[in-house]
């Protein structure tokens, strides 16, 4: 008789310790392992997109251009900036460094790009905007209204942005509310098939 | 709380269920691929601003417009075709695509060298241009001084670009006649277009307007012409608008060709011709024929022997199949017939390109749309009769040493209509008849591997003292030689290409360099330039040009302007053309006719025949083929370093040969050790081998790989003309 109820101990305790050692994998998964494997880095200075276009009246393309042959420039360089900048128009400590660091010694800012993708993909800005009549909020969010810079996150092992797998450690799409929640290669192949446009390997594999 | 050994099992489950059901192990899945991706030691091109720079392949003579992608100007790291080029407008085939393993391969020769040991020990010695210069240009003086220019000679692989002229004028003024041009079908096509038409220019044909393409072994999608304007025509063909034209392909092996085409005719080895003037037999006693030639009651006389009966003995096509076949090209829409074995490679006997030529006359589609013509020439700025000094012109006297020139009919023992043959000059420089050769240059050319029976080259540089190679990249040629001048590789460089083989229309297409030299190299041209003048007499004053960049434009300024390409696609065949259906002779008229193959050794001993065939997925010419290429070819042509040739089931049967047994290839010019794959599409008693692999000279990335077939082809001479056509040798196959 001893021997059943140690059983019955037993068994009441083993499960929980099974449920212990799962939970705890689960706290260390969901919660420890994303805070190990992605590091933070702050933009070399702050840019208020908000600031640019609300004050300053500048549009989108005024610094996101096409060039002439049709491709896209991305992030302006320092000669752009220096347009308008060349001596402060504001007293934004942001500035300041911009003015200083970047504009008096003619380098260029080593920003941090929260979108761009692997070496490996081919992604054309005029395919997508121009060809597409795609809006940049769909794949940017409201990044243009933004008054800070959200710090840079990537992961330490690929040393990519964490912006490509995307917020949530999951990385299941059924749990994505918006495009740009993450832009993995399913995402790329997801819209391209609601598009229907091509998903043969070298549209984007060149 | 004591644990027991079943707790901490349970703990240890569960831990384990928890990191399956968590994201740790999916997510590190993920980033370990991409890390592998990543790894430091892994070469990645460097990263920068991109452009893109338009210039003309040269690795064929295609002429195809290329747009290269560069990082920060100066890194090619990707080449496409050009959307707006005529020729491929935006197309590109495989090597093209693969031209950056030509350029940044381990194989390019890195300073000008001076060979340091036994000839082809791989020995030398990396010397400085003043230097390499120096010693051609003493070597030149050298047989000048001794009044014999004519013992240096040319062996050249450009045939329609500016250094073609460029290399012509130079040995003019300097007084050697041995300019030989490796062997192609415009040997044939230019001989065809003196004899039969009057205008010495290669064939165009203008198959986007043909309803009924007849092909007589010429595999159109093997490689043959422009490879991707044919490539594109073929989807012209297929999905374009208006009637779908038909697609005939007679030949003896299937190919890619045939298995696109809408009928196959496989004829026995060697009868096309056969085939061609039953048809013509057809078409004259039907009374369809729409058009006729001079020299009309000869052939018809000719013709008149060649009934579908006869022919079909000869050609093993069914005597009603020859009958439909002619009546359904005569009534075709924009016919044409089109002729030349392989990609083009190849020259043809007179007789059998005449044969093609006259069924072409009958149906009308001699100068008519869809149908076939003399090439239009480019009417370029010449640049006026080379000086020839009073040693040059003696050299000149001298004669080649191939027999060729003198145009048709020829002189008593002189090849007529042909330019050049790189076999028979071999022949004389080996026999010392009736001169030596005392310096061979060799450019844009790797005879030693490309030329079919490539022993020839091989004995006749034993006999030659002094060998000087222009190669951009380490080849079977360059190996041989004393000296080495590397040029610029054709992304390097200026150059141009005029109209490719086979388009209707004629064009001009320049390249440009678009990146900076990655090595000591220098432009064949403006090397040649100081040795002329270090040379001195007539040659000094030949090459007034300072750069190898004015020398290219001075012939197409005025056609091109800024631009890289001039073409007229509206003009059609020559200035003006007649055309005969004879092939006059000295002697005699002779009429097209078909005779049967000519061929080395004695069919006891070597009861089968070798036959090449041609690949897209391979080169032939002094670019040997590129890994990315070599990639491509199935198990069944290359697996491992093993080398497969095709073989019938029928013979493979009577021989006891399975498939992928090893077995000895025996011919009259030598023994190699080769792999079988059993094939439908070969006819019984035929062994098909691929042309394009079996380098040695190379890296390990390219030498090694199977055999070269030109090391057991053998040659056979068109007795009208002297071309030789390798489109057959006597074979025996032993299991081993």
């Amino acid at each position: 008789m001893e021997t059943h109820s140690t059983d019955k101990g037993a068994g009441w305790r083993s499960w929980l310790a099974f449920l212990v050692g799962f939970f705890a994998l689960q706290v260390v998964g969901w919660v420890i392992f994303p805070a190990l494997l992605y590091g933070t880095k702050t933009q070399p200075l702050n840019f208020s997109h908000k600031a640019h276009v609300e004050n300053a009246g500048v549009g989108c393309e005024d610094c996101h251009a096409f060039r002439e042959d049709g491709t896209f420039a991305g992030i302006p360089n320092v000669a752009k900036c220096k347009e308008c900048h060349e001596s402060a128009v504001t007293e934004s400590p942001a500035e300041a460094t911009l003015i200083s660091e970047y504009i008096a010694k003619n380098k260029e800012i080593p920003w941090l790009v929260y979108a761009r993708q692997p070496d490996c993909v081919f992604f054309s800005h005029a395919a997508h905007v121009k060809l597409g009549q795609m809006e940049c909020t769909i794949c940017h969010g409201d990044h243009g209204k933004t008054d800070q810079l959200r710090p840079y996150q990537y992961n330490r092992i690929t040393k990519y942005s964490r912006d490509i797998w995307g917020k949530y450690i999951s990385g299941i799409y059924a749990f994505k509310k918006h495009p740009y929640d993450s832009m993995k290669m399913d995402d790329c192949g997801t819209c391209h098939k609601e598009q229907h446009v091509s998903n043969a390997c070298f549209v984007c594999h060149k | 709380m004591d644990i027991s050994r079943r707790t901490f099992v349970m703990f240890g489950v569960g831990a384990a269920a928890g990191f399956v059901l968590g994201p740790i192990n999916w997510k590190l899945m993920d980033d370990g691929a991409i890390w592998t991706q990543n790894w430091p030691w892994v070469p990645v091109p460097e990263d920068g601003e991109t452009s893109y720079a338009t210039s003309t392949c040269k690795l064929c003579p295609g002429a195809c417009g290329i747009k290269v992608r560069l990082i920060d100007g100066k890194r090619a790291i990707k080449i496409d075709g050009d959307p707006d080029h005529p020729v491929n407008k935006g197309g590109i085939c495989a090597l093209g695509l693969s031209g950056l393993q030509v350029v940044y391969g381990p194989d390019r020769i890195k300073s000008p060298l001076r060979r340091d040991g036994e000839r082809g020990s791989g020995q030398w010695k990396a010397i400085s241009w003043e230097e390499a210069i120096s010693q051609l240009s003493a070597k030149l003086s050298e047989q000048r001084m001794s009044a014999k220019p004519h013992s240096v000679a040319l062996i050249n692989g450009e045939r329609n670009g500016a250094m073609n002229r460029f290399w012509e004028r130079f040995l003019r003024s300097y007084g050697s006649p041995n300019h030989v041009l490796m062997p192609s079908l415009s040997d044939t096509e230019e001989a065809i277009g003196e004899v039969m038409h009057g205008v010495r220019s290669p064939m165009g044909y203008d198959l986007e307007g043909s309803g009924y393409i007849l092909s007589f072994g010429a595999e159109l999608l093997d490689g043959w012409g422009s490879p991707v304007r044919m490539m594109l025509a073929y989807g012209n063909w297929r999905g374009g608008e208006g009637t779908r034209p038909r697609l005939v392909h007679v030949s003896s092996m299937s190919s890619m060709s045939s298995s696109k085409a809408d009928e196959w005719v496989a004829v026995r080895p060697g009868t096309e011709a056969a085939l061609a003037l039953g048809m013509a037999n057809v078409i004259l006693n039907e009374g369809l024929a729409k058009g006729s030639g001079g020299g009309m009651d000869a052939f018809r006389q000719v013709a008149s022997e060649y009934t579908p009966d006869r022919v079909s003995l000869v050609t093993g096509v069914k005597a009603e199949d020859i009958a439909r076949l002619a009546r359904e090209f005569a009534a075709a829409t924009h016919p044409v017939a089109v002729w030349g074995r392989g990609r083009g490679d190849m020259p043809e006997r007179l007789a059998d390109a005449g044969a093609v030529q006259c069924l072409n006359a009958l149906v009308g589609a001699v100068g008519a749309t869809g149908g076939v013509a003399p090439q239009p020439a480019v009417p370029l700025a010449g640049w006026g009769e080379a000086p020839v000094d009073m040693v040059a012109a003696a050299g000149l006297g001298a004669g080649r040493l191939d027999g060729t020139g003198g145009g048709w009919p020829p002189a008593p023992g002189a090849r007529g209509a042909v330019g050049s043959l790189a076999h028979d000059f071999l022949q004389a420089a080996d026999q010392n008849a009736p001169y030596g050769v005392n310096v061979l240059m060799v450019y844009e050319a790797n005879p030693a591997y490309s030329l079919a029976e490539a022993r020839l080259f091989r004995e006749a540089a034993g006999k030659i003292p002094y060998i000087v190679s222009f190669a951009s990249s380490m080849d079977e040629t360059a190996a041989m030689a004393d000296l080495i001048l590397p040029n610029h590789t054709y992304l390097e460089r200026w150059d141009s290409t005029l109209t490719p083989p086979g388009l209707q229309y004629p064009l001009v297409s320049l390249t440009k360099p678009v990146i900076d030299p990655l090595y000591q190299t220098r432009h064949t041209a403006e090397v040649m330039m100081e040795v002329a003048k270090a040379v001195g007499g007539s040659a000094a004053s030949a090459l007034p040009w300072s750069s190898a960049e004015e020398m290219v434009k001075s012939e197409v300024a005025s056609l091109v302007g800024e631009g890289l390409v001039w073409c007229d696609p509206a003009a059609r065949g020559g200035d003006s053309f007649g055309f005969a259906m004879t092939l006059p002779g000295r002697e005699e008229s002779r009429v097209p006719n078909y005779q049967s193959a000519n061929l080395t050794g004695s069919a006891p001993e070597y009861p089968l025949l070798l036959m090449p065939f041609a690949n897209a997925r391979m080169t032939q010419n002094n670019i040997a083929n590129p890994p990315y290429m070599t990639k491509t070819l199935e198990d069944t042509v290359l697996f491992g370093q093993d080398l497969f040739v095709r073989l019938s089931p029928v013979t493979a049967g009577d021989l006891e040969i399975e498939e992928g047994d090893a077995v000895e290839l025996k011919t009259p010019g030598g023994t190699v050790k080769v792999r079988v794959t059993l094939d439908l599409g070969i006819p019984p008693g035929v062994v098909g081998i691929p042309q394009g692999l079996g380098h040695v000279a190379q890296s390990e990335w390219i030498a090694g790989k199977g055999i070269n077939a030109n090391d057991v082809l053998m040659i056979e001479r068109d007795p009208l003309s002297g071309l030789a056509r390798w489109h057959a040798t006597r074979a025996r196959v032993t299991k081993i």
